[in-house]
């Protein structure tokens, strides 16, 4: 186990070193001078000059990249061109916004897929399934962004019950950082819940099938007692890997629908540091983001082991 | 009861603004309102008829599209800065009103010579937010700063007539130009101009410290910035006790927010198609005020086909520019006939100059040669205004015979490209920068118009005192380029503000950059 976990880990390490002289070489090309940015349209060329050595850009690429990545290792993620603050904070700061978000997206989401797949699966080919499937299809079928448009025009402006966007701070008041979160992460776990729903309902059919529910059947637990209680959990491995896939998918959406709330998380972060061509902080989150898409593939595979016994190592 | 007085009301009023927390400052608020009715009460005068109630509202939400990066306006030149920070926060020596004109800040008055160069500034006695006093030595301290060596000040050009600057005592600064500049102190009343202190440097871009009617308060970023009121001005005290820029990048995103009441007012509507709505609601009012930034199709005035001014002028004679004002701005933005607002005082109308007629442009293209046409990129960088212009503009060149191939680029990419390395033949941007009209003497600048004699006129005109004379001489370049066609000068971008009803002194200009707050009251009928 512990060989297993090690290797994991070791594999993990070599991703992220690989995504960084990709992400650091990506960036390096794309046109634009921070400097001109910053300074706008009367800059002086000496100015121009002079901004340019401070921030380090005249340097060659390589040693650009060892003193980015030398940091990175200590935890410090520069200094932002433009804003001229640290960079990791600023990250923290917004992850408290886009982490949360695509968590509660998440159990929304399997809150609506779990019930609603077996449900399915065990009316198999009644007017529920029909009337589930249905619903899965639209579900998959709308963005996520418009989602929370209506969701905004119905709730936010028709009803005032919820603010159409923004974000209070923990700090301030949790419980209101939680509401503004709840219509976004709706928004989220309306799609993925879709997605989610048919898969659960086609694996737990699958399983419906297998021997063992059958036994489960011959011993006399009904049709549905059978499958809460030996399906579910067989179904689980199937469900956590397409989970984990899909957590990625979230935090890409969620990038999308921080813009139609206007919440101050790392999509709004990364957006508006690739349109002042804040290259220092556009490394910083896409490094972060591939960390996290990476550590939630890890712990998808460590999950495996103690979500199912055979794939533990005997003894 | 009946012996509390206004005076003991309106220091109940203060007592509220101090940073307590919401629910102790608002009851605070609700016993001063309480006893300010109570007296009133006291009064022997029958009821006043029935009227909806009118409260002031403490507190107004700005929206706005554009987030600052850095608070530091001496580093970067994004307008988002001083849209926040100039006049609200941060204070100059002079500033420049809602009609663009030149009147005292915190000099209380100053003095200019007779040949232009030695301006003597009487400065007024006020405090920075820190509680220190602003003497001359901030004046020296700001400017020499500016314009040293080392500095990399965005604006560092508009420090260059500066001679010398010294302190004749604790409240009078002298500062002597090289020789007379007309934009010089004009330039001083806008960002590049605020007073800063040598104490609070270290720490502007994340913590402003001025001398203006509104101290910084938070800055919570991706979502707004706070400011509150300053209770220690020099001047008037603002009417708001606090005000918040709230940054919300997506146009429908804002008109939701200003529906659901999250925000008070739409501080520049970015997408007028969405205005309807709001008009037709009784909750909203929409104004529409006046910029100082010239939208323009930049043509490269050295390149192929465009080098000939007649290829320019037909490019004129080919758009239809009322049309496309209506089409890319839902008819809102002012037709210009030349690279000057009217707010401007050398303005003249040149707007008829060269007017819509695609058979004269096809007649001019014959002339030079070019019967059959010919094929120009257009670049465009990201405002709505820059890619719906563009398409239009594309379609009615291609009427006249010119194949006009759209590319869609950064900002970023447009600073290098465009900007910088004048590499293409057309591009629609906005000039926001105020009294531009100097660029069309810079040679170098990237639409490459080389003219000695417009270069010469404004080398003339920013020299001379006289301000008729001045103002003849800006006019006349104002006519050579026009006939020149250096650019199109497409239209004036619009300032449309949406704002709650019962909001009044929002300037619906916007000359400088700022987005002036100090005068804004929010008297809200009670429900």
């Amino acid at each position: 186990m512990a060989l297993y976990v090690l290797r994991r880990l070791a594999i993990f390490v070599v991703s992220m070193f690989i995504a960084s002289i990709f992400v650091f070489l990506v960036l390096s090309v794309l046109p634009g001078d921070p400097a001109q940015v910053i300074l706008g349209l009367q800059a002086t060329p000496e100015s121009l000059a002079q901004l340019r050595r401070e921030l380090g850009l005249d340097a060659p690429l390589w040693k650009q990249y060892l003193r980015w990545a030398g940091g990175m290792v200590r935890g410090d993620f520069g200094t932002s061109y433009i804003s001229r603050v640290d960079i990791g904070p600023e990250i923290t700061q917004r992850l408290l916004v886009t982490i949360p978000l695509a968590l509660l997206g998440m159990t929304f989401a399997l809150l609506i897929a779990v019930p609603a797949g077996v449900l399915a699966a065990s009316r198999h080919r009644t007017k529920v399934d029909t009337f589930i499937s249905t619903f899965t299809q639209t579900g998959i079928a709308i963005p996520a962004f418009w989602a929370g448009i209506m969701l905004i025009a119905v709730f936010s402006v028709k009803l005032g019950w919820f603010p159409a966007g923004g974000f209070t701070a923990w700090q301030d008041a949790p419980l209101r950082a939680i509401r503004s979160l709840l219509l976004p992460a709706v928004s989220l776990a309306l799609v993925q819940g879709a997605i989610l729903t048919r898969y659960v309902r086609s694996t737990v059919l699958e399983i419906t099938r297998e021997d063992f529910i059958r036994t489960a059947r011959a011993k006399g637990l009904t049709r549905s007692a059978a499958l809460w209680r030996h399906g579910l959990r067989n179904a689980s491995i199937p469900l956590v890997t397409v989970a984990g896939l899909q957590f990625a998918n979230l935090l890409v959406g969620a990038v999308v629908i921080e813009n139609v709330f206007f919440l101050p998380g790392l999509g709004r972060m990364v957006l508006q540091a690739i349109g002042n061509r804040d290259l220092l902080a556009v490394q910083g989150i896409v490094i972060v983001l591939t960390g996290i898409v990476l550590a939630v593939n890890f712990l998808v595979d460590i999950s495996y082991r103690f979500l199912d016994p055979r794939l533990r190592p005997a003894g | 009861m009946c012996t509390l007085t206004g005076v003991q009301a309106e220091h109940m009023f203060r007592y509220s603004n101090g940073k307590g927390d919401g629910v102790k400052s608002s009851k605070v608020l609700i016993i001063a309102m309480l006893s300010a009715v109570l007296t009133a009460g006291c009064a022997r005068t029958p009821p006043a008829p029935r009227q909806p109630a009118v409260s002031p509202e403490p507190k107004v939400t700005l929206g706005a599209t554009l987030e600052p990066s850095s608070l530091d306006l001496t580093a970067s030149s994004q307008a988002a800065i001083p849209e926040v920070l100039l006049y609200n926060v941060l204070e100059g020596l002079v500033r420049i009103d809602n009609e663009g004109q030149i009147e005292p800040l915190l000099a209380s008055s100053y003095d200019v010579s007779e040949d232009g160069k030695v301006y003597t500034f009487e400065l007024r006695e006020a405090n920075f937010h820190n509680g220190t006093p602003m003497t001359a030595n901030d004046v020296l301290f700001t400017f020499n700063r500016h314009r040293a060596p080392e500095s990399t000040h965005p604006f560092k050009a508009q420090f260059a007539p500066i001679e010398n600057v010294e302190a004749v005592d604790e409240r009078t600064v002298r500062v002597t130009l090289k020789e007379f500049s007309a934009n010089w102190l004009f330039n001083m009343a806008l960002g590049a101009g605020v007073i800063l202190s040598e104490q609070t440097i270290g720490q502007i871009a994340e913590n402003p410290v001025g001398t203006g009617p509104f101290k910084f308060d938070s800055w919570t970023r991706g979502d707004n910035i706070g400011l509150v009121r300053n209770e220690d001005y020099w001047g008037t005290r603002a009417p708001l006790e606090e005000v918040v820029f709230k940054y919300i990048p997506d146009p429908s995103a804002m008109n939701n927010a200003l529906l659901a009441g999250d925000i008070d007012i739409i501080s520049r509507v970015t997408a007028p198609e969405l205005l309807d709505t709001l008009k037709a609601d009784p909750r909203f009012e929409v104004v529409e005020g006046l910029t100082n930034g010239e939208v323009i199709m930049a043509m490269n005035n050295t390149k192929g086909p465009l080098s000939d001014v007649r290829v320019r002028k037909a490019i004129t004679h080919a758009i239809d520019r009322p049309g496309l004002i209506e089409a890319a701005y839902g008819g809102y933005g002012a037709l210009i006939g030349s690279h000057v607002p009217p707010s401007d005082p050398w303005y003249i109308d040149l707007t008829d100059e060269v007017p819509y007629d695609p058979e004269r442009a096809k007649d001019l293209l014959a002339e030079a040669g070019f019967a059959d046409g010919f094929e120009l990129s257009l670049q465009l960088p990201p405002p709505s205004y820059a890619r719906r212009s563009g398409d239009i503009i594309a379609s009615q060149l291609g009427e006249v015979g010119i194949r006009v191939n759209i590319e869609n680029i950064e900002f970023p990419q447009w600073l290098e490209r465009v900007f910088r390395g004048g590499n293409f033949d057309l591009s629609i941007v906005a000039h926001v920068e105020p009294r531009d009209i100097s660029q069309y003497g810079n040679a170098q600048y990237y639409w490459h118009y080389d003219n000695p004699e417009v270069r010469q006129l404004l080398a003339d005109a920013d020299k001379q005192p006289d301000e008729e004379q001045r103002n003849d001489l800006y006019a006349q370049v104002q006519r050579k380029i026009t006939a020149d066609a250096v650019n199109v000068w497409l239209f004036l971008l619009p300032e449309i503000t949406v704002m709650q009803k019962g909001i009044s002194g929002y300037k619906q200009n916007r000359i400088s950059f700022s987005i002036d707050m100090t005068e804004v009251v929010y008297e809200k009928e009670a429900a």
